[in-house]
Parts: structure tokens; sequence; C-alpha cells
């Protein structure tokens, strides 16, 4: 398996946690909200394009709300090919993490 | 919160706008607004203009980097899939690369050679602010511009034109300057000291102000105080000039550039010839052998000067009845390309360097039709390549993209090629055209972006037509089998080939007009036998009789018919241009005659018959100053019948009287007609003797002559040369046009015939299942090569329709500068359409045949 950077980490968690309402607006809320950083929109932008490149995600082209003007939204979904790698992180960061004392509260809270 | 009623920043959306990649613009544009909608309506405008903008500012970079980053990817990729598509075809990309390359290397050489005759005087500081005086002498008859002025105009000019910064007077000789224990025969310049004014001649010892001022100074260039003086300073030393004066050198300045119109190395200062009897009293009459050059102060108008002339020459010089002298400034930069008498300057014919930029650029022009066609024909096997990756989604602007980077990496595999060929060529070209250009691309600054230039322009001009061809095909038809029914501009590709078989045989066409001239030139009779005839310099201010004395024992021996002491020799340098005036029209304005100061034996000498009256006699005492015998030429400008027995006036003999009439022979050079001459004995002016030797024992004659020399002028070197070979140096310019010529025929008769192979490859592929079909039906190998074949010969015919009348106007126009002149005729023409439609066939059949030889079952096997 390729590595993933860590930003394209948590885009394909964010992206499986939305489901079907994942586009860069919401994606970028949610990481925001979640690691309590301010995400730029080309810092969330780069690295989900590459993933969309790379084949972890595919896209669908919806129509716009109220606020975008004409614009469409292009949302993503996980590929099969990125739930497997979604899975196999979580069975690696299992390991690597096994014995780590805080590891326990912190899949609860998750 | 209206629909309309908020929209982001328009400048900040302006940029993202230009930096967001194309096709996700807007996806992206509609996240950055629903935020910023969002944001206003939670914190109002200010808060989410803030946002906005910052947003916008710090994701910028990110973009950037992000669409950099696919950019070279995409190049990455794109060079792997050119590597392999020229691998893959490894003798079309050979040719490709070899005709290219082969164009580029001459196109640079000729490039090389035109930035240098164009750079001419670029390195002085006041260059320009300077100007040189030319003189236009104008009769009824004639005008004649010359770089020549009269010796008082310098003084004059700066007396009466305060403005002009400085002004010097150059006066070209020929002098032997004599160390103790060494002789050189050397060009030296006599110069006002104004001259570093006006020149920028950094000095590397000595003082400019004052260097010239004094008589019998000099100042030399550092080569020649090498050459004299070896490592020893030189500033200070003496050297004595025609065995005669000593000078103190007061100055040595570094080396002159190639590009300097003078080749300045010895410099005496202008006093020096103060007491001499030229520079006595106010010549305004007679053209001196000086050059008159002038800075103008800054910010003066040269035209406004030019008008100022003729009232300031009124002042100093009378005018007779219909004669005129105009005096104009010519720019110091155009003193390389002008074309007067009497230049003293190295000069090139500007036609010359423009045929050579003009030829340059066809070359490259041929080579990168070449390179179209080729790369069209060959890339239709990649046909499948292109409907694959369009099927796989490819745009037309990455399939552009992609073949245009292939063309780019060609152009610049080819001009890396060139420019080795260039660095080996060089010494070789640098020979043919007489000059000493330098390659060196790690020292000279314009020329490795000016590469860089070339590659693009080769490499966009060449590849955009086959890229956007291949771009353009359409998947279906190809994964169908049949790309070409798609593909125009078959017309096009074939108007290329005509044009480059054209130009072929206009190349062709002047090269054989050119042998032809040239031969004619060396066969033509001069009028004497000019390879018998060997003329020697004679010492400086030679007694007459010496001379006399040389002259017999040269006589007397076995191996030598007749010699004669002259001053102006044929196909020499020196010569004289006298007036003169008629009997029966004394009032009239003067003739002009070249004239020859020569004695009785001249005529025999030369081996030249008299049409009427006699030779000069030592048995006429009137002979010695009174006789004139003068050309058929002269007798025609005289307007006389029989001129024996009339007299004529001269401007420098008030009596004279024609004695007879010499058959009209070649003087300087068959470029020029004959021109009306004069004959007479005047001994004080001798400076050469001619000798005719026994045709084969010229040996003898020179090894007498020399060993006899020491005897006469000790201190000279013998400075000796045959009269034919004189006058093949005045054609050793033709001879190098003749052997460029040659070359750039053979290179765009090679480039065009690769092209053609290139073309007759694509349509041989094209139909190789007609072949088959065809042979199979039982059609003949002869018939079936004639069938490809054909249309090439239509094109070539094509092409040689369109370029033989161009290639007559031409040629005809170059012919036109010779007096004596071939007829073109028709064989030019015929030889070199004859050769193009051989070679070309050559090349076609070849490839033709070998279709028609393959086997039905091969090509037939896929269907």
């Amino acid at each position: 398996m390729k590595f993933l950077t860590r930003q394209e980490e948590m885009i394909l968690l964010a992206v499986w946690q939305l489901g079907d309402n994942a586009y860069l607006v919401t994606i970028r809320q949610l990481l925001s909200r979640i690691t309590a950083k301010k995400w730029s929109m080309g810092a969330a932008y780069v690295p989900l394009n590459r993933l969309f490149q790379k084949g972890y995600l595919q896209d669908r082209i919806g129509e716009p709300n109220a606020r975008r003007g004409r614009n469409k939204i292009k949302y993503y979904r996980l590929t099969a090919r990125g739930t497997a790698a979604l899975e196999e992180l979580s069975a690696m960061n299992r390991a690597l993490w096994q014995d780590f004392p805080a590891a326990a509260e912190g899949k609860e809270s998750v | 919160m209206g629909r309309h009623g908020i929209t982001p920043p328009v400048f900040a959306t302006w940029l993202l706008r230009m930096i967001l990649p194309a096709d996700e613009i807007p996806y992206l544009l509609g996240d950055f607004r629903e935020e910023y909608v969002e944001m206003f309506s939670r914190m109002g405008r200010m808060r989410a203009w803030f946002w906005y903008w910052g947003q916008v500012l710090s994701s910028l970079p990110l973009f950037v980097k992000d669409a950099l980053c696919w950019r070279v990817n995409m190049l990455l990729k794109n060079l792997i899939i050119a590597a392999r598509a020229a691998l893959k075809h490894k003798t079309a990309s050979f040719i490709n690369l070899a005709g290219l390359s082969l164009g580029i290397a001459c196109c640079l050489l000729i490039l090389l050679f035109v930035r240098f005759e164009t750079s001419f005087d670029d390195f002085h500081e006041y260059g320009d602010r300077v100007y040189r005086l030319t003189l236009e002498l104008a009769n009824e008859e004639s005008t004649q511009t010359m770089a020549y002025t009269m010796l008082p105009l310098g003084p004059a000019l700066d007396r009466d034109f305060p403005e002009l910064e400085a002004v010097a007077r150059m006066s070209y000789r020929n002098a032997l300057f004599s160390m103790a224990d060494r002789d050189f025969r050397e060009n030296l310049f006599y110069c006002d000291p104004d001259i570093f004014d006006i020149f920028t001649l950094p000095f590397v010892e000595g003082n400019p102000a004052s260097a010239l001022n004094d008589p019998f100074s000099l100042v030399i260039s550092e080569k020649t105080a090498r050459r004299f003086f070896g490592e020893s300073p030189a500033l200070g030393r003496t050297v004595t000039v025609n065995t005669k004066t000593p000078y103190t050198v007061t100055g040595v300045v570094a080396d002159v550039p190639p590009h300097s119109h003078l080749d300045i190395t010895i410099l005496a200062s202008f006093a020096s010839l103060a007491n001499t009897e030229r520079v006595k009293g106010e010549y305004w009459d007679r053209i001196a052998s000086d050059a008159t050059y002038v800075r103008l102060a800054r910010g003066m108008d040269p035209e406004a000067l030019e008008r100022k002339m003729p009232a300031f020459l009124r002042k100093y010089r009378d005018f007779e009845a219909g004669e005129d002298m105009i005096l104009h400034l010519q720019r110091l930069r155009d003193i390389h390309f002008s074309r007067l008498g009497y230049e003293m300057a190295r000069t090139t014919d500007p036609g010359l360097v423009a045929a050579f930029s003009v030829v340059a650029l066809f070359i490259l022009l041929i080579a990168c039709i070449n390179f179209m066609n080729l790369t069209t024909a060959c890339s239709m096997s990649r046909a499948r390549e292109v409907g694959m990756r369009k099927v796989a989604g490819a745009r037309r602007s990455q399939l552009i993209g992609q073949f245009l980077t292939e063309s780019l990496i060609m152009a610049l595999a080819a001009t890396a090629v060139a420019v080795l060929l260039v660095w080996l060529a060089l010494p070789y070209f640098n020979r043919l055209i007489g000059r000493t250009l330098a390659f060196d691309p790690s020292r000279d600054l314009v020329l490795l972006p000016g590469l860089m230039a070339l590659v693009a322009l080769v490499g966009l001009g060449a590849g955009f037509y086959p890229a956007v061809v291949l771009s353009a095909f359409r998947p279906a038809r190809i994964l169908k089998g049949r790309p070409w029914a798609s593909v125009r501009g078959r017309a096009f590709r074939t108007g290329l080939v005509v044009f480059q078989f054209a130009i072929a045989v206009i190349f062709m066409v002047s090269t054989i007009v050119v042998y032809n001239q040239l031969d004619y030139l060396r066969s033509r009779d001069v009028g004497f036998p000019a390879d018998e005839v060997l003329v020697c310099w004679l010492w400086e201010d030679p007694e007459p009789a010496a001379v006399e004395r040389l002259r017999r024992e040269l006589q007397g021996h076995y191996a030598i018919r007749d010699a004669s002491a002259a001053f102006g020799t044929p196909a020499g340098s020196s010569s004289a241009s006298r007036t003169y005036r008629q009997e029966d029209r004394p009032q009239e304005q003067g003739l002009d005659m070249l004239t020859i100061f020569t004695d009785d034996h001249f005529l025999d000498t030369l081996g030249l018959p008299l049409v009427q009256g006699r030779n000069f006699s030592r048995d006429f005492p009137t002979d010695a100053d009174q006789a004139y015998i003068i050309n058929e030429a002269a007798a025609r400008a005289l307007g006389w019948d029989q001129p024996v027995g009339k007299r004529l006036f001269s401007d420098y003999r008030a009596e004279g009287t024609i004695i007879g009439v010499v058959r009209d022979f070649n003087f300087y050079s068959l470029r020029m007609s004959i021109e009306p001459m004069v004959l007479t004995i005047l001994p004080e002016w001798y400076n050469s003797m001619a000798i005719r030797v026994q045709p084969d024992r010229a040996a003898d004659a020179i090894a007498f002559l020399e060993s006899r020399w020491p005897a006469y002028a000790p201190r000279y070197p013998l400075d000796y040369h045959l009269i034919s070979d004189e006058f093949r140096r005045h054609y050793t310019f033709e001879q190098r046009l003749g052997t460029f010529f040659v070359c750039s025929s053979v290179l765009a008769i090679s480039i065009s015939c690769l092209g053609i192979l290139g073309l007759i490859s694509f349509t041989v592929v094209q139909r190789t299942k007609e072949v088959g079909i065809r042979k199979t039906l039982g059609a003949s190998v002869p018939g079936l090569v004639a069938l490809l074949v054909r249309s090439y010969v239509y094109w070539v015919l094509a092409a040689f329709v369109i370029a033989a009348p161009l290639a007559w106007v031409l040629m005809d126009d170059w012919l036109s500068s010779f007096a004596y002149r071939i007829d073109m005729g028709w064989t030019p023409f015929a030889l070199a359409g004859a050769a193009t439609l051989l070679i070309a066939l050559a090349t076609v059949i070849w490839r033709a045949l070998r279709a028609a030889l393959s086997n039905p079952t091969e090509t037939l096997r896929y269907e």
C-alpha cells in the first residue's frame, strides 16, 4: 500500500463521514471544526484533488444550492479503492497504537 | 438574503479564475461563493470580504504549486512517449534529425557571418557621431563618389566649424620599417592627433593627448609592438621609415578588433609629412589619398552640416562651368557597406550579406518543411496511439502539447548536433569566406539565448502543423483502420514539396551559371600573355638611372625576353588618372584618362601590338618627354579616327603628340570594360618592373632577379607576382561565391530528397493494400512503380516551371555586373532541371520498387 499523507487521510475520513453531502465546503468546515484549525480552501482542495486523481474518490455533479448562484456542486464519494485504503489504514493504526494508554479512550470519542 | 444581492469581491474572483485548473473552475468558484454568502449572512459584509480575500490569497500559492506539479508530471510523460516514438522509427528519426541539424548548422554559420558583417565599427565610444567626408565629383558625363578628399579639407573644416568636436585626416601608405636587425613592410596611416577623439583606441602605453603631436611619432598596436620589439618595451624606441627618417614610438594601443573598417596597426603623426612635396601649399584641386573623419557635437544635425558644405567649398576653390564637387557625410557604421572609389576601408558588398541571409533563411525553411512533412508522414503509423489516447479521454490540447513537446525535443537535439557541426566546420567556412569568425557560446552572451530562440522557433514552427493534423484524427475512423480518410491538407504538403524543389532548382541554376562565368573569365584572353609577365615592386624613391641599369641587366638574361619599368601595371593597384585637353578643343573641359608612366620597352614586354603609328624610340629625342601612345578606347573617347600626330595638353605636361595607337587590352579585371588609356615616358614615377619571361624559364628568371636584387635595394624584400595570378585574385570573391553556392545547392537538394523520401514512404504505407490487390490481379512491377511515382514527376516539373524564370532573373542581374559576361542560354536550366528530376526520381523509385516487389500475401495478411 502507498502511504497517504496526514491531510489526505483526514480528507478521506471526512468524505466517509459526510456520506452523500461531501464537497469542498462541507469537508473544509468539518475538518476546521474537528481539528480546531483554519483550513484554507486551497489547503483542502489540493489533497482532495490528488486523492481524486489517484482514484480513491469518485465525483458526482449535483445541482447548485441557493447560495452558489449558477455554479454546480462537485460531490465526492469513496471508491472501492478508497474504502480499502481506509480499512487498511485503520488496521495498521490499531496495530501501531495497540498498547498506548489513551488509545481506548480515543476510540470511543471518534 | 436575496439570491443576487451578494456577490463576492470581483477582483479576487478574477484572480481565482486565472489560477484555478480550467475544468474545475465552476465548482470551485461555487464553493468559494457558498462560503462567502454564509459568512456574509452571519458576520456582515466587512468580515466576509476580509475572509474571502484571506482565503484567496492563502490558497493561491497552493493552487499554483499543484498546477506546476501536474505540468511537470505531464512533461515527463510526454518526454517518455517522445523517446519511445523516436526509437521505434529509427531511420525516420535519423533522417529527420540529420536534415534538421544540417539545415540549422548551415543557417548558424551564415548568421555568424551576417552578424560579423553587420557589427563593423560598433566598438567606438562616439561611433554614432562619427562621420567620414566623401566627395562626389560631377561633370557633364558622369558622377563619381570617392572616399578620398583634398588635403586642406580637414584643417579648413576645423577652422570654419568650431562645433565639430574633432577633425582628423588619415592618409594610407605602405612603408618599410627598419629596426637594427630586421625590416618589415607594413601599412600605416598618417593621421592628425584628433584621431583618438574619433576612434576608440585604448592606450596601453603613452598619452593619447600628445602621442601624435610631434613630427615623426608613431603609435603602434600591441601585436605590432611584439613583432617589432619582442617582449622588450616599445615606448621611446626608434624605427627608421623608408631607410631615411627615424620615427619614435610614442604610444602603444590595444589591437583593433577584426570588425573595424580600417586595419589599424601603425599610426604616424600627420606633422611628419609637413615638409614633403605633396603636403606643401593648399592643393584644393588635387584629390589626395586621404580620408577625412569628423566627430559631431551631441545633438548636431549631420544633414544641416551637409547643407553648409557647398558654400564652404566655394570659399576655398573656384569651380569651372559644368564642374561640381559635393561633400557628403557618411555615417561610420555605413562605411563597411559603402562602394566608393579609392576606398581604403575593408568593405563588403551589402548585396552579398543579403544574399547570404536569404540563402540561410531558405535552407532553414527547407529543413523545417522537411521536418513537418516527415513528422506528419511517419506519425500516420501513430494514428492508433492517437485514437487510443482520445478514447481514453485525452483532450486535443493535451495531444497537441505532446506532439509539440516531441518536435521541441527534436529541434533541441538537432540544434545540439548543429552546434557540434558548426564548431567542426567553422575553420573551413572561415577559409571559404575569408573571415575570422568566432563561435564560442560560453563567452558569447547573445549566442545561447539566440540558440534557444532558434530551438523554439524551429520546434514550434515545424511541429505545429503535424500536431494539429495528428490531433484532429477521429478515433472512430482510426480504429476502423482508415485514419487518412479524415486528413485534409494533402495539397498543402504537396505545395511545400514543390516549394522545396523550386528552391533547390534555383540554387542549382545559380551554381552552374556562377561556374560558367568564372570559367569564362579565367579562359578569356586579356589581350596579352598575362601568365608570362612578372611584376616586381621597386624600392622607395628609385633613381631612374639605377632602374634603367636593373632593366638592362634583366633584359640581358637568357630567360627574360624583355623588361620595362613603369608606374601602373595591369591588374595592379597603383595607377593614375590624369586630365587631358585636345588641341582642337582647348577651351573645353578636359578628359580624365588612365595614365601609365613607362619606358620604350612596355609594349614589347607585354606583347601589345600597335594598330597605328610607332612605339617610343630612343631615335626620337622628343619621345623622352613629349610623346603619347593611346589605346583604341582612348581614340574613340577623343573622337579621332587618325590620332597619330595630334597634340594633347595634360595637367602634368604642357606639350605632347600622339605617336601611336595600341590595341585594347584589359587593365584591371574583366568585371570592367576597357577604359581609355594613355602611355607616356616619365622615369621619376616608376614604382614597378614588368618582366616578360621565356615560357619555360620562369624559375631561372626569378632566381636571377633574386640574385641581383640586393645590389639595388639591399633593405627591401623582393616582392613579385605573375600578372595572371593578380587577375585571378580579382575573382577570389566570385570563386568563394561559387563554392558557397555548390555547398548550399548540395544541401538544399539532399534535404529536399529526404523530404520526398518521407512523403513517398507515407504514400506507400497508405497504398500497401492497393498495391497488394493490384499485384494479385496481375499488375507488373514497372507498372506499379510508375503508378506510385507518377505524381512526383509532376511535382518536380511544377517546381521547375516556377523556379526557372526566377533563377533567370536573379542570375541575369548578377551577370550584369560584369563587362564580359556569358550568355546564360538554356543549358544551365536543362542541366539543373534534369539533375533535380533524376535525383528526385532515384530517391522515389527506390522506395516504390521496394513496395512493388513486396509479397502480396504479406501485405494482405490482415485483411
